[in-house]
């Protein structure tokens, strides 16, 4: 009980502390990033609600992913949401981001940036609007205030899930063949390991 | 006799040999072989009457059920007389072009391009990488023989720590569609819920 009355107000400070000033680092990848841009610009401006682009991974708290991600950017958004410091969350934004969306079928394209990264918020739209935009960062900061402590993980809000993509597929086969990107081109493509 | 005319048959006289065909379609089309290419290039890039400095474009054409499955378009300038002209070249799958860029130091990239797109090989250019597909793709996609999905696809290894290609599936999970709308349109009657 007295545990509770401590553990309260500071849910609220930390939960104000974490919404108030939410630093997204700009991760614009196509037509989605002007949408962004129009969110940080003077008609909506996402300054008044404390969000300001940070190009840096290191100093920002959420990563919104802002278009289509291709396989060669893959490793990269993977690097930069690597990079962030914890608490960090992913707003996915747009078809592209949420699934493939247009690009679904393409060999170049990963279907869903929630392959690469965990996402918190997944923003529907081709683009979505500024205002759509501003709702999913509402979402998260109301995601915030209901755990401002820990990220989202699978492990917490779906217990049964498959952790990984390497598990679903050991449930159905055992994995032989598994091909890993090499980064010299010399080696002519996708290698055995 | 039309102008273009006289330039089809000026170059055709000029090189009888290295032009196998040439016509006038808006712009100036010339067919050559592969082993005559450089030369055809050294004229029209010297000669003065044709002074093609710019090499503007390179495209590739699949034909998978020609014999020569590849059809290679140059696409070049020449500012001095204001001219465009397209000259093409048949290659088949095996044999290798040869590379233009100790001539035109900007048809490198479109090189490396029709050489990532196509699988088309160019000899003497000694920077021939993949230029826009992702490291470590395997493929040309854009022959005819490739399908759209390829046969790949990236995800992050929870247990690697790293973004690996996995065998492509395009599974669709199971859906359960509610199709009962949630809006209670009847108030006077009780619409039992889908479970």
């Amino acid at each position: 009980m007295v545990v509770e009355y401590i553990k309260s107000p500071l849910h609220e400070l930390i939960s104000f502390a974490r919404t108030g000033s939410m630093w997204p680092v700009t991760f614009g990848l196509a037509c989605c990033a002007v949408e962004m841009m129009h969110a940080a610009a003077a008609r909506y401006d996402f300054d008044r609600f404390g969000i300001i682009f940070r190009p840096t991974p290191r100093q920002s708290d959420c990563m919104i992913v802002a278009g289509t991600l291709t396989n060669k950017m893959a490793p990269a958004l993977r690097k930069v949401y690597d990079q962030m410091a914890e608490p960090r969350y992913v707003v996915s934004m747009g078809s592209c981001a949420n699934g493939g969306g247009y690009y679904h079928y393409s060999y170049a394209v990963v279907r869903g940036c929630d392959q690469i990264v965990p996402v918190d918020v997944y923003v529907p739209g081709c683009p979505p609007t500024a205002e759509a935009l501003i709702y999913g960062m509402l979402l998260l900061f109301r995601k915030i205030k209901k755990n401002p402590y820990k990220p989202w993980s699978p492990e917490l809000e779906y217990p049964n899930r498959p952790k990984s993509i390497d598990d679903k597929f050991h449930q159905s086969k055992p994995m032989q063949i598994d091909m890993i990107s090499t980064n010299s081109p010399s080696q002519g493509g996708a290698r055995e390991f | 006799m039309s102008k273009a005319f006289q330039f089809v048959k000026y170059v055709a006289q000029l090189t009888p040999k290295y032009v196998s065909n040439s016509f006038h379609r808006e712009f100036y089309y010339l067919h050559t072989q592969p082993k005559y290419l450089v030369q055809l290039m050294h004229v029209l890039n010297l000669h003065h009457n044709y002074q093609f400095k710019m090499f503007m474009d390179l495209a590739a054409i699949d034909y998978p059920a020609n014999r020569d499955r590849f059809q290679v378009v140059y696409n070049l300038l020449s500012t001095l007389y204001a001219n465009r002209l397209f000259v093409k070249v048949n290659n088949n799958e095996t044999d290798s072009l040869p590379s233009l860029t100790f001539k035109y130091p900007s048809a490198n990239w479109y090189e490396r391009e029709a050489f990532d797109m196509f699988g088309i090989h160019f000899s003497n250019n000694n920077d021939l990488r993949r230029i826009l597909t992702d490291y470590g793709f395997s493929g040309h996609p854009l022959r005819k023989d490739f399908p759209m999905h390829g046969f790949t696809e990236v995800a992050y290894s929870e247990r690697r720590k790293t973004v690996i290609y996995k065998p492509i599936s395009l599974v669709q999970n199971y859906r359960n569609y509610d199709t009962l709308t949630p809006w209670n349109y009847f108030h006077d009657f009780d619409i039992p819920s889908q479970v």
